[in-house]
């Protein structure tokens, strides 16, 4: 277990010395303070507007995050840099757990890092108190988050870093608008159908944190359970696929 | 191999797995307060972001809004509708977006604009939201003259406003005004909708303020019982012009005609004030000890004076004080009603 933490880690401390990340985490974090000026122009809606903002901003930096499984395998095998790490005794299904452990570790942190950063703000400004509601929507949005990254770490494995990325995007907004398909179709075998796919839909609970809504913490075990599942199966996928390469 | 395998079927089970997961997660997601609508009606390629979205939507709306003076050209207006249209695509809970488009697209002269919005408000918050068919009922009736079917449009949309809890009286009285445009010719039918008005304004007490124990108190506090009462005055004077037509009628058929009706709205009218202390020629109420119709002079069933003594007695009394008698049950006067907690100013 030792090794999958060792690249679990090197994965993270590689995207962590990324200037771009601390550029875009501080980017993001400026945008949410600026919400606070926006005040009267918003018409009553000031409020809303700093955590509506606050979550959009979260979610986008986990996406963005997420999206370096897509990337970072297909750069190591272009690289060469995999052949020096598989040489050694480890397995491949470790390696991409560890790199899926890796992308999740730095997805958290910035997630955090935002999503305090969010909750401060918006407290100091006296426009929502950290509550739990908030907590649980961010969990869910990191949980959607997660899925995504599994399916990155899928794409990675046998597309290039481009396509990989695009396919993930393509992906995530296709299992988003079919979420709402699945919720309106009467036809059970399309709602099976879909119900294959990841379900992203869940970070959409942070509408009923912004309309002052409880979020059911059965829905938040399910979206913890749902996205552990995921992740599992695509990383056999992953592993299916990824021993049939030829990285030499 | 082997290997293989056993990860494909070990896929296989946990892909079942998931699907029911999903499933339940799916079934969560929609039964969540504050989600449903949204999962429902919510335009998917906003992917999470359709909150947001809204809020910069609402502030550049804003700014068109502010931009536009006097009553602009249809493609402006056509354009501010896609905004507004947009606007509650991502976010369809913006009430303000529905109430504050639906109202300037039909002063800007785009009447069927506004509507098309405030149907789409009425769809998603209709059943919590009495001002949107409100304001949809006034567009039709002020902005749709043309149509052919805008009193029927005007109607549907107030019933929509009434089944709303915590809608305001005039909701009623808007509704009342649509309903008797149609039956304006029939007295009777007039009579007797005003009088559906006033035991609706009036909680099921109606206009009997009498006896001890009365019905349950209007819910529109006292201007339900004002406007109870002044539904009741309605039927009173549609009575005295019935009656009015019959005196001056020449036609003895039209005469009897008049006279049937007339009676059918004195009936009406008793419904309507139960115990209540009124003529029962002109329906003029009249004081505890009165003899006679202050309005019409006609003999008037006496109250109000004690068996015993025979000395007048006030209103709220229990004993005559005169005597110590007890005081008849009808004398006693129901206490004025409480102001109810949703009444509107």
């Amino acid at each position: 277990m030792d090794d999958v933490m060792v690249i679990a880690q090197n994965t993270a401390s590689r995207v962590l010395r990324m200037k771009a990340l601390y550029f875009l985490l501080a980017i993001v974090i400026c945008i949410i303070a600026s919400g606070q000026l926006y005040g009267d122009i918003t018409v009553g809606r000031e409020k809303e507007y700093s955590l509506d903002l606050g979550f959009a901003m979260t979610m986008i930096v986990g996406v963005l995050c997420a999206l370096v499984t897509c990337f970072d395998l297909p750069r190591e095998l272009r690289e060469k840099t995999m052949v020096a790490v598989l040489s050694k005794p480890l397995g491949r299904d470790r390696y991409l757990i560890g790199k899926f452990l890796g992308v999740c570790e730095i997805t958290l942190i910035s997630m955090a890092i935002v999503g305090v950063g969010m909750l401060v703000l918006t407290a100091m400004a006296g426009q929502f108190r950290p509550n739990l509601e908030i907590i649980k929507a961010l969990i869910l949005v990191y949980c959607a988050v997660v899925q995504l990254a599994a399916v990155g770490i899928v794409l990675g494995t046998f597309l290039k870093e481009w396509l990989a990325t695009l396919l993930a995007l393509v992906t995530f907004w296709g299992s988003y608008a079919l979420g709402y398909v699945a919720a309106n179709t009467t036809s059970t075998i399309l709602q099976k159908i879909i119900y294959l796919l990841p379900n992203f839909a869940i970070m959409g609970s942070d509408n009923v944190v912004a309309r002052g809504g409880i979020i059911e913490w059965r829905l938040v075990g399910g979206g913890v359970l749902l996205t552990a599942v995921y992740s599992l199966i695509m990383l056999i996928v992953a592993g299916l696929i990824f021993r049939r390469k030829d990285i030499a | 191999m082997k290997d293989v395998i056993v990860r494909v079927i070990l896929i296989i089970v946990l892909l079942a797995l998931f699907v029911g997961i999903n499933g339940g997660v799916s079934d969560l997601l929609v039964k969540q307060e504050g989600m449903d609508v949204a999962l429902k009606q919510g335009k998917s390629m906003w992917v999470g972001l359709g909150r947001w979205m809204s809020h910069i939507n609402w502030m550049l709306l804003l700014q068109k809004r502010a931009s536009i003076s006097g009553k602009p050209e249809p493609a402006v207006a056509e354009a501010l509708h896609r905004r507004y249209d947009t606007t509650t695509d991502q976010d369809p809970y913006l009430v303000l977006a529905y109430e504050h488009g639906g109202v300037e697209l039909a002063t800007i002269g785009q009447p069927k604009l506004g509507l098309e919005l405030l149907d789409k408000g009425i769809g998603v918050v209709g059943d919590t939201n009495w001002k949107l068919p409100s304001y949809a009922a006034q567009i039709v009736t002020q902005y749709c003259k043309d149509d052919p079917n805008a009193e029927a449009k005007a109607k549907q949309y107030l019933q929509q406003a009434k089944q709303v809890d915590g809608h305001p009286f005039y909701i009623e009285s808007a509704l009342v005004r649509i309903q008797g445009k149609g039956i304006q010719n029939d007295p009777v039918k007039m009579a007797k909708l005003w009088k559906e008005v006033g035991t609706r304004m009036g909680g099921e007490r109606g206009l009997d303020q009498e006896g001890a124990d009365g019905g349950p108190e209007s819910a529109y506090g006292e201007y339900g019982d004002r406007y109870s009462k002044q539904a009741c005055d309605k039927v009173v004077n549609i009575l005295r012009d019935v009656r009015s037509a019959a005196d001056k009628a020449t036609d003895p058929a039209e005469k009897k005609k008049l006279e049937a009706q007339a009676n059918q709205i004195v009936m009406v009218i008793k419904d309507m004030m139960g115990s209540q202390h009124a003529c029962s020629y002109c329906f003029a109420e009249y004081q505890a000890g009165d003899k006679f119709c202050p309005n019409c002079g006609r003999d008037v069933e006496e109250f109000g004076v004690c068996t015993k003594c025979g000395a007048v007695l006030g209103p709220n009394v229990k004993f005559c004080p005169k005597c110590g008698a007890s005081a008849p049950k009808q004398s006693v006067r129901k206490p004025a009603p409480k102001k109810a907690p949703n009444a509107k100013k």
